[in-house]
């Protein structure tokens, strides 16, 4: 009877293109398996085309897990993973007990958190501002320029940023100077640090990641709006009854991504940015590993701190994706 | 619109410019990228004489042969290129020695770090591999390279350099006692010293500061008293393009008798930070910082701070290299009677004047022969080579001729070596200064130098103003680990806390007992007696 529901469970989840495979008959696990299987022959060009796509995932996601397993030794790299000590979880316990590890975990999840609030929001916001611009050259143009940013390397947007807020002859200190104020050395200050990063990105990503939202945006039925018109909405409730929850399983699955990313940080932005009297909001769990020891080759110590990143991540997306099923009825998985 | 337009021509301005401020790493800072032309050396051509030279050569060439029949060898190298195959040093090499090498990793790698620890994932290492002398010695517990101590009665000329170098000679033997690199030993004995413009001295009426109070008085009239003449008071008294706040302050501490890094005094190690001389330093500096003496920007402003510095007619005075600082004075588009003369280091509190930096003739890098290699003799012999007079002069001036020509004995380098561009980069499309198993010339920097720069490390070497150094350890594999875990807490602490202190967001007074007992928290006894260990081997080692 437990299979059963399996079956049906599964039937509910895969697509009408292999409904054929899970049609409800006997209890039988054999047959079923063997089903399965006539279904494999007669669909097998199907198959054939999955192939290459499993095979990507065998020797490309799976076969490198293999090595994972330095993350519990002491790795020794020309003795290769098999040949090396096991240690267990030395590597994690010095990880959470070095001095900066609560600092560090603190920062990590901080710039995300806020990145998430301020950033998240940013691009959607102008997805929806473009789609209401009706001048198709003008809103190519604002298109065009707002996803730049995203193709200069980091390396030169991180000079940009430290050569605008230069406290000699940096654009914004010499507006704030102008205006009044006093100079500011902003990359110095703690309080700071979070805001310029965040902006950075922003300014960076904000463009190329409203792409994805300006692809959903034109898969909405345009009878909705008319329909909506019709009713007498005007542009504001158009926007909010139609478009928004048009777009809304996508926004679901991104946050949800998104969330999944909390432990990592573009470390080299960071790095390129930070000052040692910032550490104080700035450090965070990558750039103290890397100055740490990666220059040192410590690869067990960076896989045990990145298997360490990843658990928490699933843990985080599980989660979230629950919330968001709870609450929305929209998710991943 | 045009608002559009003009910022993302603005942020296109700025890309370019970022962009051009290439980045110089201390490494190659080792070999100054050297400078302008030095009196044009006289042509002394004299065919007869060359080809006689040219016989006794051939004469010569059996007694180098490394290897009775020919052979090729694979070679991991990549300092600021990988290893071109057909560079003149190296087969003139391979014609005496009878050795030639074979470049193992693709001219496509972009960062040595990786090449080399690709090769070593890979289990296959090249025959030869030049790189960290530490790597190496890791690599070779593993069973990976073998110990040339037991090679070393091939290596006559190795050997007795050994011998007459026991620093050297320590440097490079592992904890477990063997040696598996012949290093690279660079020449010379100045690295970096004390710039000030003499002209701003002159125009102010003032005299070089020999101490701390005449230093700060000094650059408190560079700032005040508008040196530059423009007037404005935008003069940047003191100036250093080494923003690494490891580093930044290690000169003016030590004026207050304070040390950035491990030092050892009567045989104890002591770690800088954690002796009381570093907050009486840190309160001196942090008044300085306050009064604008240092560059409010000086942990920002990176790498082309002197050039920014200099050629703006901004900055009064740094402490950097030799060789490039001097070029300064004959560049073109200096402000009227620019001059950065070099000047002594100032005593510090108990009246000694020192300079901390030193040409450390201990280098990172070196070659060891790899486990595989097919014929580990012949590559004995063919290192012992460099150590000749005639291999050494190969290595550090080229082939003569091409490179340089004898005059009165010495070679003397041609001028398109010298006059053609940077002489270092042409010098190394030759294949010379690789920083291979060779003890450098410094005679061949000698020729890149100007006169100032050559006039100033004169000055420092006959007054002997170097301090003592602090030798590079060999820890074991558990002492390493466990130093790594402490330090980077303690670093980290360390160079937050000084910066805060300089930038005046926290008082060193208050502070300083934190501090201290952070430290403390962190493990700083259990470095210390780490360190302490390291360093009595190393004594030991050093007197047997």
């Amino acid at each position: 009877m437990k299979q059963n529901v399996k079956q049906k469970k599964q039937n509910y989840s895969v697509g009408n293109s292999t409904a054929v495979l899970t049609k409800p008959q006997k209890t039988d696990l054999v047959l079923w398996l063997s089903k399965g299987f006539k279904n494999v022959i007669k669909h097998w060009q199907l198959f054939a085309i999955m192939i290459p796509a499993i095979l990507f995932y065998i020797f490309f996601m799976y076969r490198p897990m293999w090595g994972l397993q330095i993350a519990f030794k002491n790795f020794k790299i020309f003795a290769g993973i098999d040949k090396s000590p096991w240690v267990g979880f030395d590597h994690f316990v010095k990880f959470v007990e070095s001095p900066y590890f609560w600092r560090n975990l603190k920062n990590t999840l901080l710039i995300n958190f806020y990145g998430l609030i301020f950033g998240f929001p940013i691009p959607i916001l102008l997805a929806l501002m473009l789609n209401e611009v009706k001048h198709v050259r003008y809103k190519k143009l604002i298109q065009t320029l707002t996803y730049l940013p995203h193709f200069i390397s980091i390396v030169v947007i991180a000079g940009i940023v430290v050569n605008f807020l230069s406290p000699s002859n940096g654009l914004i200190n010499i507006m704030i100077e102008k205006l009044g104020g006093q100079k500011i050395n902003f990359l110095v200050k703690p309080e700071y640090f979070r805001t310029i990063f965040i902006s950075m990105n922003i300014w960076k990503e904000a463009g190329f990641n409203a792409i994805v939202y300006l692809a959903a945006l034109s898969g909405i039925d345009p009878n909705l709006y008319e329909a909506a018109y019709v009713d007498g909405a005007n542009k504001f409730k158009r926007i909010l009854h139609v478009t928004i929850p048009g777009i809304m399983p996508t926004i679901i699955v991104l946050l949800v991504l998104k969330i999944g990313s909390m432990l990592s940080v573009g470390y080299e932005a960071i790095i390129l940015l930070y000052q040692p009297a910032t550490f104080e909001t700035a450090d965070v769990i990558s750039t103290y590993v890397y100055r740490m020891g990666l220059e040192n080759s410590r690869y067990d110590y960076a896989a045990a701190v990145g298997l360490f990143n990843a658990i928490v991540s699933v843990i985080l997306v599980i989660f979230a994706n629950k919330v968001s099923k709870k609450f929305s009825g929209t998710s991943l998985w | 619109m045009k608002k559009r337009l003009l910022t993302l021509l603005l942020a296109l301005t700025l890309v370019v410019s970022a962009t051009a401020c290439g980045d110089k790493t201390a490494k190659q800072e080792n070999k100054p990228a050297v400078e302008e032309k030095k009196d044009k050396p006289e042509e002394a051509k004299n065919d007869e004489k060359k080809e006689e030279e040219k016989k006794e050569d051939k004469a010569e060439a059996t007694s180098t042969l490394a290897s009775e029949k020919p052979l090729e060898l694979s070679i991991f190298y990549f300092l600021h290129e990988p290893y071109k195959e057909d560079n003149a040093v190296m087969k003139k090499a391979a014609e005496l020695t009878n050795v030639s090498l074979k470049g193992y990793i693709s001219q496509s790698s972009s960062s040595n770090k990786e090449a080399f620890s690709l090769m070593a994932a890979s289990g296959q290492l090249a025959d030869i591999v030049c790189w960290d002398n530490n790597a190496i010695r890791e690599l070779a517990q593993q069973g990976a390279f073998l110990a040339l101590d037991e090679l070393m009665e091939h290596a006559p000329h190795i050997k007795a350099f050994l011998d007459a170098n026991p620093a050297i000679k320590n440097h490079v033997t592992a904890a477990d006692g063997h040696i598996y690199t012949i290093p690279y030993i660079p020449d010379g004995d100045a690295a970096q010293g004390w710039y000030i413009r003499k002209d701003w001295l002159d125009k102010l009426g003032l005299k070089e500061p020999t101490n701390a109070q005449e230093l700060h008085d000094v650059l408190l009239a560079f700032k005040e008293k508008d040196p530059n003449g423009n007037g404005k008071a935008d003069e940047v008294p003191y100036f250093n393009r080494d923003g690494s706040p490891k580093t930044v302050f290690a000169d003016f501490a030590q004026l207050w008798g304070a040390k950035e890094a491990w030092y050892a005094e009567d045989g104890k190690v002591k770690y800088g930070p954690y002796e009381p001389a570093y907050k009486e330093a840190y309160k001196n500096l942090a008044d300085w910082y306050k009064e604008g003496l240092i560059d409010q920007e000086i942990y920002t402003r990176g790498r082309t701070a002197r050039d920014v510095m200099l050629k703006e007619n901004l900055g009064g005075m740094t402490h950097d290299w030799f060789a490039s600082t001097s070029k300064y004075n004959s560049n073109e588009g200096m402000a009227e009677g620019f001059n950065f003369a070099v000047m002594l280091p100032p005593a510090d509190v108990n009246g000694k004047s020192y300079e901390r930096t030193v040409r450390s003739k201990l280098h990172w890098s070196g070659w060891g022969i790899a486990a595989s290699n097919p014929d580990p003799v012949a590559t004995m012999k063919y290192f012992d080579f460099f150590f000749t007079e005639e291999g050494r002069r190969l290595s550090n001036f080229g082939v003569e001729g091409e490179t340089y020509t004898m005059v009165d004995g010495k070679p003397v380098f041609k001028d398109e070596i010298l006059k053609n561009g940077d002489p270092v980069v042409n010098l190394r499309g030759f294949g010379c200064q690789m920083t291979i198993g060779v003890q450098q010339d410094f005679e061949y920097e000698k020729q890149l130098m100007n006169k100032d720069a050559l006039a100033g490390v004169q000055q420092y070497v006959d007054k002997n103003v170097f301090g003592p150094q602090f030798p590079t350890l060999q820890y074991t594999e558990e002492e390493n680990a466990r130093m790594t875990e402490l330090m980077t807490a303690i670093d980290t602490l360390k160079v937050e806390t000084a910066q805060k202190w300089v930038l005046g967001s926290e008082e060193v007074e208050s502070g300083y007992e934190g501090f201290k007992s952070a430290m403390e928290k962190f493990g700083i006894e259990e470095a210390i007696k780490i360190q302490q260990e390291a360093y009595d081997r190393y004594m030991k080692n050093l007197s047997k």
